[in-house]
């Protein structure tokens, strides 16, 4: 019964979450991937830098360029919900670019195995609002 | 206690959403679903306040179509939130265009939405919006 014996609390996936935003938040990209499966999936279609990444070299390469690009990210937490197949997180998010200061809002999804690791996750943001900070 | 007697539980709110989505999937929006102070802010329609303007917005929009169906494809809620992920079918001019729309709905204890805010992904609103 190994699977029962590691099957995770939603509380325990919320966690997962909250420990990969960590991570990225202190530039921390080995541990962001070790919350993720080996043939982990970012999908950024509703994102500034888009598009459908799969593997953790294509996502960390994707999501890097957030901290390259954009200044002084903040990413607050405004809630996270779950079930058994997804955690969704509601993110206040903040960036710098070219001294001014963006604001929006963002969902993001993920799908949280039982063994405590990322296969899938989407990124649902108002791109018009970070693409003309990137364009301007 | 009445307090503890109308406090609708995670699972009655998803429960509450996924009639609601139903029932819009055939043009129907019931208005005691909404507190009266409800604002609603999303992709396809600019920010609305008030019951009734919202519930109107909510008619109108998939009147632009020939047809607006939102299917969820799941539903999640806490004590604050419920937060519907959505497979979405627009169909405009003869063109059919397919994508993901989130909910995000903020819930008093009654259940009614007091705020609303619903979001599309991007490529798939260009294509709605060019349609």
């Amino acid at each position: 019964m190994a699977e029962a014996g590691t099957k995770l609390s939603l509380d325990q996936k919320i966690q997962v979450v909250r420990d990969a935003f960590a991570a990225f938040e202190r530039g921390d990209m080995k541990a962001l991937t070790n919350t993720w499966t080996d043939d982990f999936v970012w999908h950024a279609r509703g994102s500034v830098f888009g598009g459908d990444f799969k593997g953790k070299d294509a996502a960390i390469g994707a999501i890097a360029r957030y901290p390259q690009e954009l200044e002084d990210i903040k990413l607050d937490f405004h809630d996270i919900v779950a079930n058994d197949k997804h955690v969704v997180a509601l993110v206040n998010s903040s960036f710098k670019r070219n001294g001014k200061t963006y604001q929006d809002q963002i969902v993001y999804i993920f799908h949280v195995n039982d063994r405590g690791k990322t296969s899938e996750a989407w990124i649902i943001a108002d791109t018009e609002l970070a693409k003309n900070a990137i364009q301007s | 206690m009445a307090e503890a007697r109308t406090k609708l539980t995670p699972q009655q709110k998803i429960e509450m959403a996924r009639k609601a989505l139903a029932d819009a999937n055939q043009g129907n929006v019931n208005p005691e679903g909404f507190a009266p102070d409800a604002v609603m802010r999303g992709s396809l329609i600019p920010e609305v306040r008030g019951r009734a303007a919202v519930v109107a917005a909510l008619k109108k929009a998939p009147a632009n179509f020939e047809e607006f169906r939102q299917e969820p494809h799941a539903i999640l809620a806490d004590n604050d939130h419920v937060v519907a992920l959505i497979n979405l079918k627009v169909k405009s001019r003869g063109r059919t265009i397919e994508g993901q729309q989130v909910l995000v709905v903020h819930t008093n204890d009654q259940g009614q939405i007091t705020e609303m805010w619903g979001m599309i992904e991007p490529e798939t609103l260009k294509r709605i919006q060019g349609s």
